[in-house]
């Protein structure tokens, strides 16, 4: 009996029940989760760049569409809107864990009881982003059992980007300040500050944000396309997609002519990134930066 | 009758009331006032003519001054100005002084065509989105046209008719945007409508079409001054109304589509602008075109100048179209107390439509059936990963059960209030929606979730009453000067449900989650129900219609009419008063749960006359039932028609509510 006892509780610990403690709560893991659900792109990005593959998420077109990268493997089902998650679907799939954001916070009974659920946040009233994601990814690494690469993985994230940072300024690319904007329509924009995601990665790169305006909680301000002419000896970023009938009238107006970036060709284009990303979009927003400066092509850091 | 026809002297145009004057006096000198401070904030004083006439290229400064600044101006007294226009044309045609642009559904097509646009036009397309917009916004208008056009184009009718098409095309295009919300982000400013320009071309494009529609109504003015004497009057010198009518409506149509689809939404100008000219003293139709133009040039110029310097404060847009939303709402409703507007007051004469009349028991036994058998499949049938499927496990179940009974009490709770309503305005086209009270549970809700008040379910109630009671309060103070005139009631309506939709507009336009969130409730999904929320509205949708169906004589006695009603005995504002209350609770708990709009409130107690019920007492309980038949339909085909998408209840009821209810106007 007594070594009945000794053997039970030997193979308790080889088990080993992980308490985890989240934003609203704690979880008790009796064994690393194989089925996740991941209800916020930006923890889908941070999952996949871990390389564990989610088993469904939230809005797959719109992920494939806006983040683009660490690209999502077909398999992956796909469980309703960002905001309304389908939670009968939820039930039948019956995953080990949902990961959801606290911008979900109303909906965290009723996934509890589906499944354990944890809520990590990246873009919070703290207003850091980065921290927040490698915040996040840590956690997820103790979760998903891959404490082992996590470290190195963001060690070699920072260092990439900081890297690619130094090559611009060898190149002597790194004297002006950016603007890092989004156009929404043809007179509009969206336009990151020093709180934003891309912002932070622009500081860490050691260059400078050319916008110096007030930002909401997600790092942005919405406004009009002129005030960009308050620093025009700026270069100017801008993330894709842009469509072909806004991108003609905007640039074909005068008011664009004639700013200073426009005349010594200092626009450039980005392909899709998500600015309300993780450590992954911080690294693609580099990588392509630093390709559309240099006119290189660099190789892909994600996903591993 | 022949010096009608006689052209008065030209300088009878010209005499002004000196009170005119003055106005026009003290309007331009604060807008020029507010123009010299935003310009002296951006611009040197001393620069400003170079910079007007050979603006240098290399300053900064000058640019933006000359492609950035003036062309703003300009555009904003371009669209004041042919707002204003259209809102005067449509006014003196309708003979209904509270007509404007807005109301004729134009705004809401020119969204939907853009929104189509965004989505459906592969992005290699040449043809500019605006094209679309302004394809939309006339075929809205055209709606309301072919509508109306059975009853001769009658006021209210027409009215309503532009109301209706605007909340249903409303309804499809907040579907588009719960789906499509990162595509749609450029409607979103669009719709608040921020005049920002970047060079001159919206100015030149916009200016013939303005200029152009507005010569050829000068030329028109002299008929058009006829029909203010009164339809069969002028019919009665000569002059063919339908021609002239439809000829000026669609030149005012097509002034406010080109400015809609060229700068987005700009709601109230064109109501407040001819209004402030009458006011003003203009009271020949010329005139009151010139000053009316005047006068919204200037508005407009003066709301987007003093906006301007707190855009961007917080990181946040200030559109001027949604801002005059906010001030032009309040500004309806003090116009609608002043004015008693005796010749639009006509209450509309029911028509009772052929239909078989069915006995009381004999329906109600059929409801219920129905209803069962709605709420047991709502409840049992479903998708799941394979496809459709008969589902008893307990997991599901539980899933189901709150927002399927969330659905049947708040349709129960919506149409109940809906009967109530009818009959204390003795007004079938009342409902919740339409009065604008479901706007003020809403508004209320808005404001008490971003301040932070708000944070329990007891806490929503409290505030969302108070949001319906405000809103029956206006209704109240309306009612006491017009008896209850419906195009009173429905203007008003609109008046709060422009002013919800202009909050909506401004909270989109940051884009924030907490937007979008709001955004989810307003349409009316049951997602987030729990048993608590079926609870509470079991018991109190339960204990007021007990109270209703006790109260079903005084009901009935409404109905007659309040003299009638008096004259038998009954304290008829007492009475009202009481009866108010009830409907304010029940529409409050239903749209907690269901969103401000569904339309059930309007349709289920006319479904219930349709049928032939219309004694209070069985109208009550026949419109209840069919309510909680729409709503667990809606519910059930949002859940699973896009699964695993999901689409609101309160959407889906009101696309189909929204339908029906054009159908009846047709009739």
């Amino acid at each position: 009996m007594q070594y009945l006892l000794l053997i039970g509780l030997l193979f308790g610990f080889t088990v080993q029940a992980k308490t985890i403690t989240h934003e609203m709560g704690t979880l008790e893991l009796a064994k690393t989760p194989s089925k996740i659900v991941t209800l916020d792109w930006v923890l889908t990005e941070s999952l996949l760049a871990l390389g564990v593959t989610p088993y469904a998420v939230a809005d797959s077109d719109g992920y494939n569409q806006w983040v683009v990268k660490p690209q999502l493997p077909s398999q992956v089902k796909n469980v309703g809107s960002r905001r309304e998650p389908n939670l009968e679907l939820l039930t039948q799939l019956k995953p080990d864990l949902i990961l959801m954001s606290s911008h979900l916070s109303p909906l965290y009974p009723s996934l509890q009881a589906i499944a354990p659920t944890m809520v990590l946040t990246v873009y919070n009233k703290k207003r850091d982003p980065f921290s927040q994601a490698k915040k996040v990814l840590n956690q997820l690494a103790i979760v998903t059992a891959k404490e082992n690469i996590v470290s190195q993985l963001i060690a070699e994230a920072e260092q990439h980007i900081q890297n690619n940072g130094s090559q611009l300024k060898k190149a002597g690319k790194s004297v002006r300040p950016f603007f890092l904007v989004r156009f929404i329509g043809d007179k509009h924009i969206r336009i990151h500050g020093t709180h934003s995601l891309v912002g932070q990665t622009l500081t860490m790169m050691g260059l400078t944000n050319a916008w110096q305006g007030s930002t909401n909680l997600w790092g942005f301000a919405s406004t009009s396309v002129d005030k960009l002419a308050l620093s025009q000896q700026a270069n100017v970023i801008y993330f894709g997609p842009l469509n072909k009938t806004d991108k003609a009238k905007l640039f074909s107006t005068p008011l664009w002519q004639a700013m200073a970036f426009t005349r010594s060709k200092r626009v450039y284009e980005l392909p899709p990134i998500w600015a309300f990303g993780g450590i992954n979009a911080a690294v693609r927003l580099s990588d392509t930066l630093t390709e559309a400066l240099m006119g290189t092509s660099k190789n892909a850091l994600f996903p591993r | 009758m022949t010096n009608l026809f006689y052209s008065a002297p030209l300088t009878r145009f010209f005499i002004i009331s000196p009170q005119l004057v003055l106005w026009l006096v003290v309007l331009s000198l604060i807008s020029g006032s507010i123009f010299l401070f935003n310009l002296s904030a951006n611009l040197p004083l001393d620069l400003v003519w170079q910079a007007t006439v050979a603006p240098d290229e290399n300053d900064f400064r000058q640019i933006i001054y000359f492609y950035s600044f003036l062309p703003r101006i300009a555009i904003a007294l371009l669209v004041g100005a042919g707002l204003a226009l259209a809102g005067c044309v449509m006014q003196q045609v309708l003979s209904n002084p509270l007509a404007s642009p807005t109301t004729l559904g134009v705004a809401a097509g020119a969204e939907l065509g853009l929104a189509c646009a965004l989505l459906l036009a592969p992005s290699g397309l040449a043809i500019d989105p605006d094209w679309f917009a302004f394809i939309g916004g006339l075929l809205a208008t055209g709606l309301v046209f072919l509508i109306s056009a059975r009853k001769g184009f009658a006021p209210l009718q027409m009215v309503l008719a532009g109301m209706v098409i605007s909340l249903l095309f409303g309804a499809v295009n907040r579907v588009l945007v719960l789906f499509n919300d990162q595509q749609l982000t450029s409607l979103f400013i669009w719709g608040a409508g921020d005049l920002s320009q970047t060079d001159w071309q919206n100015v030149t494009h916009l200016l013939p079409q303005i200029a152009i529609p507005f010569i050829l109504l000068l030329l028109f003015q002299r008929p058009l001054m006829l029909l203010q004497v009164g339809e069969q009057l002028a019919s009665s010198v000569g002059v063919k109304v339908g021609t002239i009518r439809l000829i000026s409506l669609t030149l005012a149509v097509f002034m406010t589509t080109s400015i809609v689809s060229t700068v987005g939404i700009i709601s109230f100008v064109g109501l407040v602008a001819p209004a402030l000219a009458k006011l003003a003293g203009a009271r020949q139709f010329y005139t009151r075109l010139v000053t009316s133009a005047i006068i919204g040039a200037l508005l407009m110029s003066m709301a987007d100048l003093v906006i301007q310097p707190f855009s961007g404060v917080g990181g946040e847009l200030l559109p001027a179209g949604a801002i005059t939303a906010l001030i032009g709402a309040p500004c309806l409703i003090w116009l609608l107390l002043r004015n008693p507007l005796s010749a639009v007051a006509k209450v509309v004469s029911e028509q009772p439509i052929n239909i078989k009349q069915y006995a009381f028991v004999k329906l109600l036994t059929v409801c219920l059936v129905i209803a069962i058998l709605c709420t047991a499949i709502a409840l049992l049938v479903g998708k799941n990963e394979h496809g459709w499927a008969v589902q008893l496990t307990n997991s599901i179940l539980t899933l189901r059960f709150p927002r399927v009974f969330a659905a049947l009490l708040a349709g129960w709770g919506l149409a109940v209030a809906g009967c109530a309503i009818q009959r204390i305005t003795a007004n079938p086209m009342a409902s919740p929606e339409i009065m604008g009270v479901s706007s003020g549970v809403a508004l209320m809700l808005i404001v008490g979730v971003i301040t932070g008040i708000i944070s329990s379910r007891g806490e929503q109630l409290l505030f969302g009453s108070m949001g319906a009671l405000l809103a029956f309060g206006i209704m109240w103070l309306l009612s006491q000067r017009s008896r209850f005139s419906p195009s009173q009631m429905v203007l008003a309506g609109i008046g709060l449900s422009a002013f919800l939709d202009a909050t909506i507009r401004i909270l989109l336009t940051s884009g924030t989650d907490q937007a979008k969130a709001i955004l989810h409730w307003l349409s009316g999904s049951t997602y987030l129900a729990t048993n608590m929320d079926v609870i509470l509205l079991l018991v109190v949708t339960t204990i007021l219609l007990s109270m209703l169906l006790l109260l079903h004589r005084c009901l009935d006695l409404l109905t007659l009419g309040e003299a009638a009603a008096t004259g038998l005995g009954m304290n008829c504002q007492q009475v009202r008063l009481w009866l108010l209350i009830i409907a304010a609770i029940l529409t409050t708990v239903a749209t907690l749960v269901v969103g401000p709009l569904s339309f059930v409130g309007l349709l289920a107690p006319q479904l219930a006359k349709l049928f032939g019920q219309y004694a209070a007492r069985n109208q009550l309980v026949i419109a209840g039932l069919m309510g909680s038949i729409i709503m667990v339909v809606a519910d059930w085909l949002g859940r699973n028609w896009l699964f695993p998408w999901q689409i609101p209840a309160g959407v889906l009821a009101s696309i189909m509510g929204g339908g029906f209810f054009l159908f009846l106007l047709r009739k």
